[in-house]
């Protein structure tokens, strides 16, 4: 419970950032934490004002060990929608120069980058929430899109009706013919108009600015950034898509595993394997495609520690996209503890050798973590023994 | 059979005669047809004199602004080519408004395309169809330019050729310029290639000798530019058709001059088949008619308060060498076969060999004068022409004549919708 406005930075420092970070919070501070999952309200009773907190406390029980201990980001940050067991919804703050923002902020200063990584990864999905426009000047999104004259970019424009005298075959906006009087008349001839479509007609409209005076077929959208008062056209804005972001349930299994580098897939177990195995033989088999099992094994380096399990995850998770990006469409790819079970149909063993070098080459070149990869390659004859 | 072939009586009439009997025979001939090449040569001399009297580009600081107006309807297939011609011009900064006349085909999102692409400035669209000269006026109400150039969707243009157009404006006496439109599919058939002929000689040399002699009435739709003050003196075109060229007579009445450009070239594709150029020919014709005298009526007569000597010479030009022949070709071939029976189909082809010769010679010249090498390639229709130009065309021309000026049908015409023509009591 934080009850004052410096209390967070009080308990980030005592409790660590994995705890501030997704054990459940009650604000007692006068609402100055939006990321609370309580703020206290009129009721006096405590008790009846802190239920709504039971199920986050009760998840929260149910997190692995040592969950505490969580230095990465992105784990943190998976397991606090866990307990939560809720979406990262952005929110829309018209006193923020970007719009919008997050709640989590505050906990995790790096929590968008965070979830757009795990994003990557699969462990979290991204649902459209908004599109803005990003001032090129200050990047602030509080702009202003209205309607301007294309000469002088002034919104003082209006709509005028063209006016067509049918008779003398003059052709222009309305206000060109109501300038002497009530009726309409043609400034060409001087007739006065008085029957719509059998004196005149009206075809179209224009717009006339107020300030130039330029008379234009149609305005022109403008920006104008409410912080630094720019203007913009359109062709210098750059938009910005908001996204929600959603559990998966990889995400969700990594969270409840503690991201201790085990299974990151929920169908990794043994028997499920197996199975998975023996139904791809027989697809091979009934295609006629030759059927390959690849086993990768991920170990630390010589010398080197295994990485911290958040970065264990997030490595697991990039090696499992540049497998499915390596290797051919027809692949399934499955983790067991750190090894990669890939089974590969429609390529022959030379060609799954030659890439083999090209993977090991992207994950040194792409990661932190200082990993050694070992592989294992089993054509079909001994697949069924692997599956058996 | 040698005495009934007519060929051989048609020769034998002709060596026995002597030349007052010949100049009696061929009256329609030396009357109608010679002084079109009597004259054409002049003509060629008269354009050789524009294009030298004719001043290189001013600056645009010199004639100000310019702005080109271009309108139409149901132009889709064509307009995206124009503006893009117009904009690989030399002449820099104009500022290009279209406006769509109530089209109902993609013309008007292309225009707004080509508006994005920054192609065009300014597009304006008329969802009900008013007619191409309020479609203009639109676009001069629009346009900002001192000078506005109007162009046909269906054109291109050679690269220098708007800045040829505004060099005459150098001149403040000059109120419009007529630029020069040639023929952009003379192999498309056997019509168009006529046309194109009819285009080169006919057309250029006949602008360029009224223009050396002050008398140029007409600014063709395809390409013309006009002062923008004297578009508003006279606002702007009246309902047409023919308002390119009834706007001309307006302009002139007032005082102004009309220059030919003829180096400012514009090409446009003229009809394929024989009856669309039936049709087209169709509504020239009937528009000059009915806008010389029934719109203009009293021009030719001196006791009208509507009467200007400075008028009467195009006026006369056309009645004598339009109207007329026209009008008397029919006697004339009537006097030729109760005269001389079928000889005078023989006297007819000896008449259109020599005016074949006289052709070639006008084509060269005016090919030697303007530099379209690639024009000769027309010599081999060539001899069609005379035909073409005497009879075919002159025949349908006075049963226009004829159908105008006892029925009136250009009432029914359809260049502008019918509850525009319907305020047309005068014609």
């Amino acid at each position: 419970m934080l009850t004052s406005a410096e209390g967070l930075d009080a308990a980030r420092e005592h409790l660590g950032p994995a705890v501030i970070g997704i054990a459940p919070i009650a604000d007692a501070s006068g609402g100055h934490f939006s990321f609370a999952d309580w703020s206290a309200g009129a009721s006096h009773d405590l008790s009846l004002s802190l239920a709504p907190l039971g199920p986050t406390i009760a998840r929260w029980r149910k997190m692995p060990k040592g969950i505490e201990r969580l230095r990465e980001v992105g784990l943190i940050l998976l397991s606090r929608l866990v307990t939560r067991d809720c979406a990262l919804m952005p929110v829309r703050k018209v006193n923020h120069k970007r719009l919008w923002s997050w709640s989590e902020s505050d906990l995790l200063p790096t929590v968008s980058a965070a979830a757009l990584a795990l994003a990557r990864t699969g462990y979290l999905v991204k649902r459209f929430v908004d599109r803005v426009h990003d001032c090129p000047s200050c990047a602030s999104s509080r702009i202003v899109v209205r309607e301007e004259c294309k000469g002088c970019r002034s919104a003082n424009i209006k709509d005028v009706a063209i006016l067509h005298h049918l008779r003398c075959g003059y052709q222009a906006p309305e206000t060109d013919f109501l300038s002497t009087g009530e009726l309409p008349r043609c400034p060409k001839c001087r007739m006065q108009l008085e029957h719509f479509s059998v004196d005149y007609d009206k075809p179209g409209h224009l717009t006339v600015c107020g300030a130039c005076g330029r008379t234009d077929g149609s305005a022109t959208i403008g920006f104008s950034c409410l912080d630094c008062g720019a203007h913009h056209d359109a062709s210098r804005i750059t938009t910005r898509d908001i996204h929600a972001f959603e559990l998966t349930d990889e995400g969700r299994m990594a969270a409840l595993k503690g991201g201790s580098g085990a299974n990151c897939r929920p169908d990794a177990d043994e028997a499920s394997l197996r199975d998975k195995i023996t139904r791809f033989i027989r697809e091979a088999e009934i295609r006629h495609h030759p059927a390959h099992l690849l086993m990768l094994r991920v170990d630390p380096m010589p010398g080197h520690e295994l990485p911290g399990p958040g970065l264990m995850v997030s490595t697991l998770a990039h090696l499992n996209g540049l497998l499915r990006e390596i290797l051919a469409d027809r692949t399934e790819i499955m983790l067991h503890e750190r090894t990669f079970l890939i089974l590969i149909a429609g390529h022959g063993e030379d060609a799954i050798r030659a890439a083999l070098p090209t993977i090991t080459e992207k994950l040194a070149r792409t990661t932190a973590a200082r990993l050694h990869m070992q592989f294992d390659l089993i054509a079909q004859p001994d697949l069924l023994s692997v599956a058996a | 059979m040698s005495d009934t072939n007519p060929l051989i009586v048609a020769a034998a009439v002709l060596l026995a005669m002597d030349v007052r009997s010949l100049m009696a025979f061929f009256w329609f001939t030396i009357m109608f047809e010679l002084p079109r090449y009597v004259l054409g040569f002049p003509a060629i001399v008269a354009l050789a004199m524009v294009e030298r009297r004719q001043p290189d580009a001013p600056p645009v600081s010199q004639v100000g602004k310019v702005s080109i107006i271009v309108a139409g309807h149901n132009e889709a297939d064509c307009i995206e080519s124009c503006i893009r011609s117009l904009r690989a011009q030399t002449l820099r900064d104009a500022e290009i408004i279209c406006v769509s006349d109530g089209s109902m085909d993609a013309t008007f999102g292309i225009m707004q395309r080509l508006h994005r692409e920054g192609l065009i400035d300014r597009v304006a669209e008329c969802q009900i169809r008013g007619g191409k000269p309020a479609a203009l006026n639109l676009g001069a109400r629009l346009a900002s330019g001192d000078i506005l150039i109007v162009v046909d969707c269906d054109c291109s243009f050679q690269p220098t050729s708007l800045a040829e157009l505004i060099a005459p404006f150098a001149d403040p006496h000059v109120g419009a310029v007529a630029g020069r439109v040639l023929v952009r599919n003379p192999d498309a058939s056997l019509v168009t290639s006529l046309q194109a002929i009819e285009y080169l000689t006919g057309m250029t040399l006949g602008r360029a000798q009224m223009a050396m002699f002050g008398q140029l009435s007409l600014v063709s739709g395809a390409i013309g530019a006009f002062r923008r003050s004297v578009w508003e003196q006279i606002g702007g075109t009246d309902p047409g058709p023919g308002e390119d060229f009834d706007f001309c007579l307006r302009m002139r009445k007032i005082g102004h001059e009309v220059a030919f450009a003829p180096r400012a070239v514009a090409f446009t594709d003229v009809p394929v088949a024989f009856t669309a150029l039936l049709r087209q020919r169709k509504r020239w014709e009937r528009d000059a008619l009915w806008i010389r005298f029934r719109k203009h009526k009293g021009a030719l007569n001196p006791f009208s308060r509507h009467f200007l000597p400075r008028e009467v010479f195009h006026h006369a030009d056309f009645l004598v060498f339009t109207v007329l022949p026209a009008l008397v070709m029919p006697l004339f071939l009537v006097y030729l076969f109760t005269s001389y029976g079928l000889a005078a189909l023989g006297l007819l082809l000896a008449m259109s060999i020599g005016l074949f010769v006289l052709d070639v010679f006008v084509l060269a010249c005016a090919i030697l004068a303007h530099g379209h090498w690639g024009q000769w390639r027309l010599i081999w229709t060539l001899p069609l022409y005379g035909a073409f130009q005497g009879y075919v065309l002159r025949i349908a021309r006075l049963k226009v004549f004829v159908e105008e000026w006892i029925w009136s049908t250009s009432r029914t015409d359809t260049y502008c919708p019918p509850k525009v023509n319907a305020w047309n009591a005068w014609r």
